[in-house]
């Protein structure tokens, strides 16, 4: 009994906390209206920052936890794209990311004290440090930097995490991909993250990768073979960053069909997986943990498709209420 | 090699509805005259040319397809609130959402007044 009135009184705060509206001071007098790479980040008690360009510095203001502009404070502008923004209990930090030939060698840490607003920058730490590694992709998760780098030769993954500035956790895996390093190397990774911002969600990248509890995921669906065929499976690497256990699945739905292409995505424990084939498309739904194949829907190709009789679609939104609705045409076929 | 550009590729998302249905967005990308290969999804040279919605229930573990003919723009929940904020003023210039212990803020540009303001999400 007594669990369930803590529960309950926690969903109370929850909800209460959520229906309280902080009123910003807004930000005046700025040099020019052309501001750009306006980000904006809050720590768990609420306090909160806003940087941007404009003119030749970057600005940043912070908000005490009831919205008022307690400090400000800029730098020379970097000429590097943000990679993201974390805190400590002190700091907000910033990440901007350094470039050579192509290859994301490391990041300039820009951090800003919250109390009084002193900047301390670090410039140009080289995280791969000339030791094999290349750099394969990096994201932010969970207040925290992820750098993933992989040496060719040892065939390893090395992965970097960044909670603050110069407090770097660095783990290392022996690569679980049965076929060439290279095409982990190579992948073009596309963060899957609703609450990742500026993103288009095209969900077309056949190489994804899903950051859940501590669990790093990354799906490749088809291949090319050596004769430059795509052969349609979806591989699946996973990476439990607390065990420090990697693990290596693949789910190919049927061998004997010529499937050319295929796409899935993870939405909890289920996998959606969709091909095409030349004359038919097929939606397999699979369970995650075991890839034990729940349910198929295919279609032939010019077949009538079960219609609903809605005209209208609606989209509910993650961040609450209803967000778009999608004219619905009745297909001709 | 034409035959499989013309096919487009496969593109799929799913989002929660509620507790029991799952939608699920099939699309089709196709490559516009004169590109050919890569630059997939929200590349200039790429569009969504046909966009199937699929209903997943997992209670009665069926699948209901809606097919659109019609082409439109697939934007993200984030892109969807620009969008909005957009229509209601084009003067604001710069804008970023980020999430606050009391929820889902947005930080804008008013060009007008040289300014940034920040509101809560309704």
């Amino acid at each position: 009994m007594k669990k369930l009135i803590s529960v309950f009184f926690l969903i109370l705060g929850i909800g209460m906390l959520y229906s309280q509206e902080i009123k910003f001071e807004t930000i005046e007098d700025l040099e020019s209206k052309f501001i750009y790479s306006l980000y904006g980040a809050s720590d768990n008690d609420g306090n909160t920052i806003i940087s941007y360009y404009n003119k030749e510095k970057i600005h940043y203001h912070i908000f005490d936890n009831q919205g008022e502009l307690k400090q400000y404070s800029n730098i020379s502008k970097l000429n590097s794209t943000l990679a993201g923004i974390n805190y400590t209990d002190s700091t907000f930090n910033f990440y901007y990311e350094i470039n050579l030939f192509g290859q994301t060698t490391g990041f300039s840490y820009v951090s800003v004290n919250k109390n009084n607003g002193t900047i301390r920058e670090v410039k140009k730490i080289n995280l791969l440090h000339g030791s094999g590694y290349s750099y394969v992709f990096h994201f932010m998760a969970d207040n925290r930097l992820f750098y993933i780098a992989s040496n060719l030769e040892t065939e390893k993954l090395k992965i970097k995490i960044a909670s603050g500035i110069e407090e770097f956790e660095e783990i290392e895996f022996d690569s679980v991909m049965p076929r060439s390093h290279w095409h982990f190397v190579k992948a073009k990774f596309e963060l899957v993250d609703d609450k990742y911002r500026r993103r288009r969600l095209s969900t077309s990248s056949r190489e994804k990768v899903y950051y859940n509890d501590g669990r790093l995921i990354f799906t490749f669906d088809n291949y090319r073979d050596m004769k430059y065929q795509f052969i349609s499976i979806t591989e699946i690497v996973t990476i439990n960053l607390n065990s420090h256990i990697s693990e290596y699945k693949s789910f190919m739905r049927d061998s004997r069909v010529d499937y050319e292409d295929n796409n899935t995505y993870l939405l909890d424990s289920i996998l959606f997986r969709f091909s095409i084939a030349p004359n038919f498309m097929d939606l397999s739904i699979i369970d995650f943990n075991n890839l034990e194949l729940l349910n198929n829907f295919t279609y032939l190709k010019d077949s009538v498709f079960p219609l609903n009789t809605d005209s209208l679609i609606v989209i509910k939104s993650a961040i609450g209420g209803e967000r778009m609705k999608i004219p619905i045409k009745k297909t001709q076929n | 090699l034409i035959r499989k550009l013309n096919r487009g590729i496969p593109s799929v998302k799913a989002n929660r509805l509620n507790d029991t249905s799952t939608v699920i967005f099939l699309g089709y990308y196709f490559h516009q005259k004169g590109t050919v290969g890569g630059g997939a999804g929200g590349a200039p040279s790429t569009y969504i040319d046909n966009l199937e919605v699929a209903f997943y229930n997992k209670v009665l573990t069926s699948l209901e397809f809606n097919v659109s003919e019609a082409f439109y723009e697939y934007y993200s929940e984030e892109e969807i609130l620009i969008k909005e904020l957009y229509d209601r003023d084009e003067k604001i210039g710069d804008i970023d959402f980020f999430q606050h212990p009391t929820g889902w803020y947005v930080a804008f540009v008013e060009k007008d007044s040289k300014s940034i303001k920040i509101e809560k999400l309704k």
